[in-house]
């Protein structure tokens, strides 16, 4: 690998926008995602969080520019091309998304089931690898339903990861975890990205979790509909242009919109 | 891992098979894309030979992931299995930590056990599902009943807005269905019986018997029919998706009692629904047999109209309405039991509108039964 190709970017948005039934929500977002960061994307609710990240993973058409994964477009791809790049990407989403009427194991294996040849003693073996790093070793022959939130996700995770992807979106990884849950998972993504060099773009708006993990953070502002910061989340709450952002960041109570 | 795969190919070199020390030179990219073929490969050839000593030589190898530390577990697994020696050499040391993720050397932990499941378990199970849904059903009728009554004494606190659209969704965008439904086996029963008549010479008599057979029996039970598939599976699902997004949950916490809330407007859609539809059943179904009528048998419109009405007693559409009520009581009840004890999973809901479709079908022919007999003892 050259030196250059390591600087470009993963991810790369340009001048994206996103429209909903005509009304524009997201609009002048331009942001890069390099190669084993952990990129927080937050803002108010209702500013395009998960918007902006379902965009990033091919669910909805940009309503102008552009979004590269790996330098390539999802949406000028076609067929087997796309297919391709959505193989490199793993995605959790904030209902943990597990198949319910599937075990734990099953549901890590299934990716590699449909998208690789493996022999059936293999997959089982990676899935059980899968499970084991996010700590669920034991539980392979539970369902969703009867493990805790906790371990959804962890589940929901080891499902991601069952193709290797480099690059990994999660969308509210910790919403309806307690803070201690929420930690050991924030633990087990910089554990990945640390020692997979995993790259990962995580949606989310618990300050506790973003300031832990985030080497990163591009802020979304409801009211502009664009994205008005971005940068190391302390130097942004602590000497940030935005008054707006610092005051998010900082979360002082006494001065927010809602009362103003 | 944390670099693309330079090669987008695995190589698998052996030495030293069938001697003690089996040799395997593992080469390029080591992904759950290339792997398969060396993964067959390599492991039958560990298990064929069966080696004292198993070296895997890794220091051709650019990448690895999952996959790839999956099968340096396998190979390692194989041998420590059989009490022989495996060695790992050469594999640079980046992609290393990779196999100290997976904890490779690590011996799988014990599954964790599931609670255990024997035949008795599973019947105690079975019978106390059927009694619990037994209670429940019970239940459910007194609730309705203590709804019902709360209803008469208070009817302005009945949801009427909601009423009328569940009645507009059940009854009338149900009309069409009914329609086909009932002309067909109008026609279809006209066709049927009209060789055995002719054959005693007895045509004219179709006329009574299409206006009996639609009156007393065949319009209430269709029209029943199609109110349990359309309308029964809808309530069910419907009120199921509600359990499930825990929007019951939420009624019941704000006070409001979900059967008052949810079940009493479908009841009284039903019981007023049900006779309407039953109605325009037996128009259409009469309509239907005097097509065939008039066209095959040569009776007059004019003709079979008057046969049919001097044929029918009003204690056989008072009847024929009176099952219809109950029918659609049962409708209405059995979807809405079903769809408030709807479990919550991804089949929670499909299972409770089947469930609703089966047992509205199997209590309508059972209460026509009954109906069958109480007239017949009558003399109705």
């Amino acid at each position: 690998m050259t030196v250059e190709s390591a600087r470009s970017p993963i991810v790369a948005v340009e001048n994206f926008a996103a429209a909903y039934g005509g009304e524009i929500i997201l609009h002048d977002v331009s942001f890069t995602v390099q190669e084993g960061e952990i990129l927080v994307i937050l803002g108010d609710s209702g500013s395009g969080k998960s918007t902006l990240l379902k965009h990033m993973i091919g669910l909805y058409r940009p309503a102008s520019g552009r979004i590269l994964i790996e330098g390539r477009d999802l949406w000028q791809a076609r067929g087997r091309e796309r297919l391709e790049i959505l193989r490199k990407i793993g995605v959790t989403y904030q209902g943990s998304a597990l198949f319910g009427a599937m075990t734990l194991l099953q549901n890590t294996r299934l990716p590699l089931e449909e998208s690789s040849a493996l022999p059936e003693e293999a997959i089982d073996l990676v899935a059980r690898l899968k499970l084991r790093i996010v700590g669920l070793e034991g539980y392979e022959d539970y369902f969703p339903s009867e493990v805790s939130g906790g371990m959804q996700k962890r589940a929901a995770l080891a499902r991601a990861l069952a193709l290797d992807p480099r690059l990994i979106f999660l969308d509210e990884p910790s919403a309806g975890l307690d803070p201690l849950t929420s930690a050991s998972l924030d633990q087990l993504l910089m554990d990945l990205a640390g020692t997979l060099g995993l790259t990962f773009v995580v949606v989310s708006h618990e300050l506790a979790s973003i300031f832990a993990i985030a080497t990163r953070v591009i802020v979304l502002d409801r009211e502009r509909k664009t994205m008005v910061a971005q940068g190391d989340p302390c130097e942004l709450r602590d000497h940030g242009k935005d008054e707006w952002v610092r005051r998010f960041l900082g979360r002082d109570g006494r001065k927010s919109r809602i009362d103003a | 891992m944390s670099e693309s795969p330079a090669t987008d190919r695995a190589e698998l070199r052996i030495e030293g098979k069938g001697t003690p020390r089996l040799l395997l030179l593992l080469e390029g990219s080591l992904s759950h894309m290339t792997l398969p073929a060396v993964w067959k490969e390599a492991t039958r050839v560990v298990r064929e030979s069966k080696p004292a000593t198993l070296v895997v030589e890794a220091s051709g190898v650019d990448y690895l992931d999952g996959s790839g530390a999956a099968l340096i577990y396998e190979l390692r697994r194989l041998q420590i299995l059989r009490g022989a020696t495996f060695s790992l050499e050469g594999l640079a040391p980046s992609l290393a930590t990779l196999l100290e993720v997976f904890h490779i050397g690590r011996e799988p932990k014990a599954r964790t056990p599931r609670p255990p499941r024997s035949l008795v378990v599973e019947i105690g199970e079975f019978a106390l599902t059927v009694f619990h849904d037994a209670r429940s059903g019970i239940a459910l009728v007194g609730e309705s009943l203590l709804g019902f009554l709360h209803a008469l004494r208070h009817p302005g606190q009945v949801r009427w807005k909601d009423t009328l659209v569940v009645a507009e969704k059940s009854g009338v965008n149900s009309l069409p269905v009914t329609a086909l439904v009932s002309m067909l086996v109008g026609l279809i029963i006209a066709y049927q019986s009209s060789a055995p008549l002719r054959s005693f010479g007895a045509e004219i008599y179709i006329a009574d018997m299409i206006g009996i057979s639609m009156v007393r029996e065949l319009g209430p039970l269709m029209a029943a029919i199609v109110l349990a598939a359309r309308t029964g599976s809808a309530y069910a699902a419907e009120i199921g998706a509600m359990t499930v997004n825990e929007e019951v949950d939420a009624l019941t916490t704000m006070g409001l009692d979900p059967v008052r809330f949810l079940a009493i407007p479908r009841l009284l859609a039903g019981i007023v629904m049900a006779p309407c539809v039953t109605i325009f059943a037996i128009l259409v179904g009469v309509f239907g047999g005097g097509i065939v009528a008039t066209l095959s048998l040569g009776l007059t419109p004019r003709f079979f109209v008057d046969r049919v009405l001097d044929t029918l007693a009003t204690w056989d559409l008072v009847g024929g309405l009176l099952k219809s009520i109950v029918f659609g009581i049962i409708v209405a009840a059995v979807g809405c039991h079903r769809g408030l004890e709807t479990r919550r999973n991804a089949s929670g809901v499909g299972d409770a509108a089947t469930s609703a479709v089966v047992t509205c079908l199997v209590l309508i022919i059972a209460t026509d039964g009954v109906f069958a007999v109480v007239f017949f003892t009558l003399g109705i």
